[in-house]
């Protein structure tokens, strides 16, 4: 953090905060309402950088659900033409879900093809959250989750947490 | 964490009023941004499901999958109608944010002002100072009283009293609010405001009154009522510029699969615009200049052609580019170059990436880019910043920017003796690089590395966009290879690598 705190004058001068894009004003105005009025549960900050389009975000597992209690990180990347275009996002602390691959991507429509440009940040995060309490097993990217969730959730539950690792932070 | 510098946090956004004794205007302004800008209004436009859009937001909507962005309804550019009332209180609000907002959060300093705002030609504070007593008690008198309140109650209070003041002013045309009526024991004719008895209105009303308050001369000397400008936008001026104003005319959407190339190239040319590049390009080209044209013709103060040709060059270097999901180029070269990254990306994220053909493929432009990282690091050990030199790296380089002289200095001291790989990642390892790691061993080992490469181009590609603010600064940034911050030149490096090489 130090690094980062020393760094900040010249970051702050970097050309990529550029007002004048589109996305970048509207990640802007976006991260102000996340810090000003952030909501319980999740929150996300422009990675340490400096570029706007590239964020870091966390989640904290749903009480009630498998994954009550822990903290998950994941990135998320803005396509120049957002929010016309979703954003890329993954998991980047390992989860065992149905609708997460080991490599940390999301299957959710909202991300895909249900995308519109009237969500933001806030609500893909809240979304995902949701999605950690109710996993869609119908289309499912880690079939044997997809199984034990409804079979064993005892097994679901230790394959969580041994799957499970926090990761050093950026 | 102030990572972003300034600017990046100084947008003024709805959350401002938070803190605020007027926290209540939030939601105020949340209601007149668009929510897909996020931004205030912007020439708003109405779709047929009754949900309002900037005119530019939905455009580009509606051109991407022809459905509203908040209920996904079907409809169609044609159907879109302007939200002139919600344009009006847009503008109404934006011009009296800065004033409110200041005043909301700087209480005590307004207390001095109000005052002098509202002194003696304030007619609702004369009325209030002469019921409550003598008449030299001007309001300077009770402050301390008041002060010893705390500050949020008075910043309320205050808060309630400017609402008032306005309240109070802002029907001036209601002759019982211009003035304190004297103790004559007469009546003001409701139109001309000249004094008679109560019995004589209605003779004079019928007979002999001029009409309008010109007859000021025979009143009391009033203060003058003249409104505030930003509340009273000029409503004749605006009238006149909706009705003298000749609209541009708007551009009809073509059918692009019925246009040969040679016919999409004529119409782009009689448009004034670049006939360059490939067959998509030209689409999206005309079809966002169409999008940019139509939606100018909704605003109230249209752009000149040359600031919409200005847009257009904008869109075309960020996001114009064909399948364009990151970063952005200038000109063609950096369209071509765009392209591919595209592709790459898609590339590395496919199950099947093979991560060690990449690197060998790739290992001389990681070796160039490990140089340049060292360079810059040696540099910044030499300026004495040893050990940040991994964050530092990174801002020094494209802070002056691409055509800087540590870029050149690194390309002339490739030949220099090169340390080893691990030299380069610094004692305090470097966020990314730890973090990719990371990333790699938890992920069960399937892909290594993979991972780590589709975040890595696409941070280079991110970086891309933002770089240039000029074509020619763009191309004269990619002969000096790479137009990469530090910071991405130092997880570059890993690229190829993660255990693979």
């Amino acid at each position: 953090m130090g690094d980062i705190q020393n760094s900040a004058p010249t970051f702050g001068a970097r050309k990529n905060i550029d007002p004048s894009q589109n996305a970048v004003k509207r990640l802007q105005t976006e991260l102000m309402q996340l810090m000003t009025s952030p909501a319980p549960g999740v929150s996300a900050f422009p990675s340490a950088d400096g570029n706007l389009l590239s964020w870091r975000a966390t989640i904290e597992g749903p009480e009630d659900t498998p994954y009550a209690g822990l903290t998950f990180k994941l990135s998320f990347e803005f396509p120049a033409n957002y929010p016309y275009a979703p954003p890329t996002v993954l998991f980047r602390t390992p989860i065992y879900h149905p609708n997460v691959d080991f490599s940390g991507r999301i299957c959710l429509d909202i991300l895909k093809d249900k995308w519109t440009a009237a969500y933001n940040t806030q609500t893909v995060l809240l979304s995902l959250q949701s999605l950690l309490g109710e996993p869609n097993n119908a289309s499912p990217l880690n079939g044997e989750a997809a199984e034990l969730w409804d079979k064993d959730p005892t097994l679901f539950k230790t394959k969580v947490m041994d799957r499970h690792r926090d990761i050093d932070d950026d | 964490m102030d990572v972003f510098g300034d600017e990046a946090f100084n947008v003024p956004d709805s959350t401002d009023w938070l803190g605020t004794p007027l926290a209540c205007l939030m939601p105020v302004e949340q209601a007149f941004r668009c929510h897909v800008c996020k931004d205030f209004y912007d020439s708003p436009m109405l779709t047929s499901c009754n949900h309002t859009f900037c005119s530019l937001c939905i455009r580009r909507c509606l051109s991407v999958d022809s459905k509203c962005p908040l209920c996904r309804a079907t409809d169609q550019e044609s159907k879109l109608r302007g939200n002139w009332a919600l344009r009006e209180a847009v503008e109404a609000f934006k011009n009296s944010r800065k004033v409110l907002l200041e005043f909301a959060r700087t209480p005590p300093t307004i207390q001095a002002i109000l005052p002098d705002q509202a002194g003696p030609s304030s007619p609702s504070k004369r009325k209030a100072t002469e019921m409550e007593g003598p008449k030299e008690e001007d309001p300077e008198s009770k402050r301390p009283r008041r002060s010893t309140r705390s500050t949020r109650a008075r910043a309320a209070e205050l808060t309630a009293a400017i609402l008032q003041e306005e309240q109070d002013t802002t029907p001036s045309a209601d002759p019982d609010y211009v003035d304190q009526p004297p103790d004559d024991g007469l009546v003001a004719c409701p139109i001309c405001l000249t004094r008679m008895k109560e019995q004589q209105v209605d003779r004079h009303l019928d007979t002999s009154c001029p009409g309008s308050p010109q007859a000021a001369s025979k009143r009391r000397p009033i203060p003058a009522q003249t409104p505030q400008p930003s509340t009273f936008p000029s409503f004749n001026t605006r009238l006149t510029s909706q009705t003298n104003q000749k609209p541009p005319e708007r551009l009809p959407a073509l059918a692009y699969s019925m246009l040969r190339d040679t016919a999409l190239r004529k119409k782009l040319s009689e448009l004034g615009l670049s006939t360059h590049g490939s067959r998509q390009l030209l689409e999206k080209r005309h079809k966002e200049w169409i999008t940019l044209w139509n939606a100018n013709c909704d605003s109230s103060r249209p752009k000149k052609r040359s600031e919409l040709l200005r847009d257009l060059d904008e869109w075309e270097r960020t996001v114009g580019n064909p399948g364009t999901a990151a970063g952005g180029g200038g000109g063609q070269q950096g369209l071509g170059l765009m392209a591919r990254a595209q592709a790459t990306g898609a590339q590395i994220k496919d199950k099947e990436f093979d991560g060690k053909a990449w690197a060998t493929r790739y290992g001389g432009s990681f070796g160039d880019l490990i140089k340049q990282a060292r360079q810059g690091i040696k540099r910044q050990t030499l300026d004495g910043n040893g050990e940040k030199a991994d964050t530092k790296g990174g801002g020094g380089g494209e802070d002056v920017g691409p055509a800087e002289l540590p870029t050149l200095q690194a390309r002339e001291g490739e030949s220099s003796a090169a340390p080893t790989r691990m030299d380069i990642v610094p004692p305090s390892s470097p966020p990314r690089p730890g973090q990719v790691d990371d990333a790699d061993t938890e992920h069960d080992g399937q892909a290594p590395g993979k991972d780590a490469i589709a975040e890595d181009t696409a941070m280079r590609e991110q970086v891309i966009p933002g770089t240039p603010d000029k074509e020619r600064q763009w191309e004269t940034s990619q002969q000096q290879q790479p137009p990469i911050p530090g910071d991405a030149q130092l997880s570059g490096m890993k690229k190829p690598n993660p255990e693979t090489c």
